[in-house]
């Protein structure tokens, strides 16, 4: 199973991201003392990431070039034409735009971790506050049993 | 043959302690290329268990016929996962295999799946899944989504220890751990990912093994692609709402999941309804190259996992279905998010696909 849309989505940044950092992860590891294990995995994705990346550059590339022709043309007329008249200015902003969904996706889960842990310790800690009151209802139920008991 | 050789020694060693589960309804048609394909592994399982669920065809006779071991719960479970959980019980190895009927798996599957488990913190190993036609729309679709996802994800998944989702079409497990978690939960439509995430929470360990290769069938039609996407999407959608709490303390996969429900929501939002509109609102037909401009990318895992098999002509050709079967994807995911989230019509009904 593929959960949503492989390739074009952010969970294609993310692969690529994490790819990225392999050999930096991997080398971190060596660093601490880890043994070498998955170099073979680490080259591999990371030229698998390179040339993802190489792909999206000369695809941004040449699609500015497309849009800067178009622009000179009658399709000029457009609006999105008009602002994105250079190549440039589009390989940014839809590289800064990836990166910052991502960052606010990721963020995102971070805070919700946070939140949900509070949460967590606020329950156990009233869980523990409550503790004695339980206790202390249950002695007064063995006390009562135990006088109803006696009484009988 | 025992000729007494260590290397045959080693070669049986683990026979005896895999167990092979094929849950079927109706599997008469497929399920013989299945049995065959385990008999010629170059580890043989100790016992292929078919679980016949009711089926009204010949499923029984064919798995009797090549020596597998038949059992029939006495009324359908109605579901992949009910059938595995009835053959689960009847498991007396430490290993328990599960793969679809119509699936069949590489010579060396096996032998390649079960060396993963020489760690002992992993419970659950998969392999690399292709389809075994590619002929149709959806086949060609699958196929590149296939290649695309286990050449490039599902490694890097792998390295940082979290594949998200061990494939219900062809995993192993360790037996103790699978039974300690009760087997495949019926309580969504994606079992295999159910037992997955569980498995993560409980600090086990899953691994994908892309040498394990395995060729299921995929659906060949419209009517029966819509019933796996279906299943699938409402499958990833319940397991999100069941394990959104403890999959928070999960490195790794908690990232992995929320762009994956990024995808599955905003993404697909964008991709079928904003990117059009805004096409048409701003009378830019530029726009509309959003739905390919990322072929190249896709390409390069595709190419470097379709090379090795000398399929890269036909992967090319399959391009084209691909950008169709993503688009029939966002649809049915961002359905299911709109009907058990927002709606709260939770699809319970197993709808067997492939």
């Amino acid at each position: 199973m593929t959960v949503g849309l492989p390739g074009v989505g952010l969970g294609g940044i993310f692969y690529l991201m994490s790819a990225v950092l392999m050999p930096v992860r991997e080398a971190a590891r060596l660093a601490r003392g880890g043994t070498a294990g998955q170099w073979r995995v680490v080259i591999r994705q990371s030229v698998l990431a390179g040339a993802i990346l190489g792909s999206l550059w000369a695809t941004g590339w040449l699609l500015g070039h497309l849009i800067t022709a178009a622009s000179h043309s009658r399709v000029g007329a457009s609006l999105f034409v008009r602002q994105g008249a250079t190549g440039n200015a589009l390989r940014t902003s839809a590289l800064l735009l990836s990166l910052g969904t991502l960052t606010l996706v990721l963020t995102t889960v971070q805070v919700a971790r946070i939140v949900v842990r509070l949460q967590r310790t606020r329950e156990r800690s009233r869980g523990e506050l409550a503790a004695p009151v339980i206790i202390e209802t249950a002695r007064s139920l063995r006390i009562d049993s135990g006088t109803f008991g006696r009484s009988r | 043959m025992d000729d007494g050789s260590d290397a045959a020694s080693l070669t049986r060693r683990p026979s005896a302690q895999l167990t092979v589960l094929i849950p079927a309804f109706n599997e008469a048609g497929s399920l013989a290329d299945t049995i065959r394909s385990l008999e010629r592994q170059t580890i043989r399982p100790a016992e292929i268990i078919v679980i016949d669920d009711c089926s009204t065809d010949a499923t029984a006779a064919v798995a009797t016929a090549y020596g597998a071991t038949v059992v029939r719960p006495p009324k359908n479970t109605g579901s992949k996962a009910g059938a595995q959980n009835f053959g689960l019980s009847k498991v007396r190895t430490p290993y328990t295999m599960a793969i679809d009927a119509d699936t069949t798996l590489a010579p060396d599957a096996i032998e390649k799946l079960l060396a993963a488990f020489a760690d002992a913190t992993i419970a659950a190993a998969c392999g690399f899944v292709l389809p075994r036609h590619v002929r149709t729309l959806w086949e060609r679709g699958r196929y590149i989504e296939y290649l695309f996802a286990f050449t490039f994800y599902k490694q890097v998944q792998d390295y940082y220890g979290k594949p998200l989702i061990s494939s219900g079409c062809f995993s192993a497990y360790r037996t103790e751990a699978l039974r300690a978690h009760g087997g495949w939960g019926t309580r969504t439509l994606a079992e295999d990912m159910d037992l997955t995430w569980s498995f993560y929470q409980s600090g086990l360990g899953v691994r994908f093994v892309p040498e394990a290769v395995c060729y299921p069938i995929e659906p060949r039609t419209f009517a029966f692609m819509r019933k796996q996407l279906k299943r699938w999407s409402h499958g990833f959608v319940q397991n999100v709402r069941l394990h959104w709490r403890g999959l928070l303390e999960v490195p790794y996969l908690r990232s992995a999941v929320a762009v994956s429900l990024w995808d599955a929501t905003l993404a697909a939002f964008v991709y079928l309804v904003l990117l059009p509109v805004l096409a048409v609102a701003l009378r830019n037909p530029w726009l509309l190259l959003g739905y390919v401009i990322d072929v190249p990318a896709v390409l390069v895992p595709v190419i470097a996992g379709a090379a090795p098999r000398r399929e890269i002509g036909r992967a090319l050709l399959s391009v084209p279905a691909f950008l169709v079967l993503r688009t029939v994807n966002a649809v049915f995911f961002l359905g299911a998010v709109w009907k058990e989230w927002v709606m709260g019509q939770s699809f319970r009904t197993y709808e067997k696909g492939h």
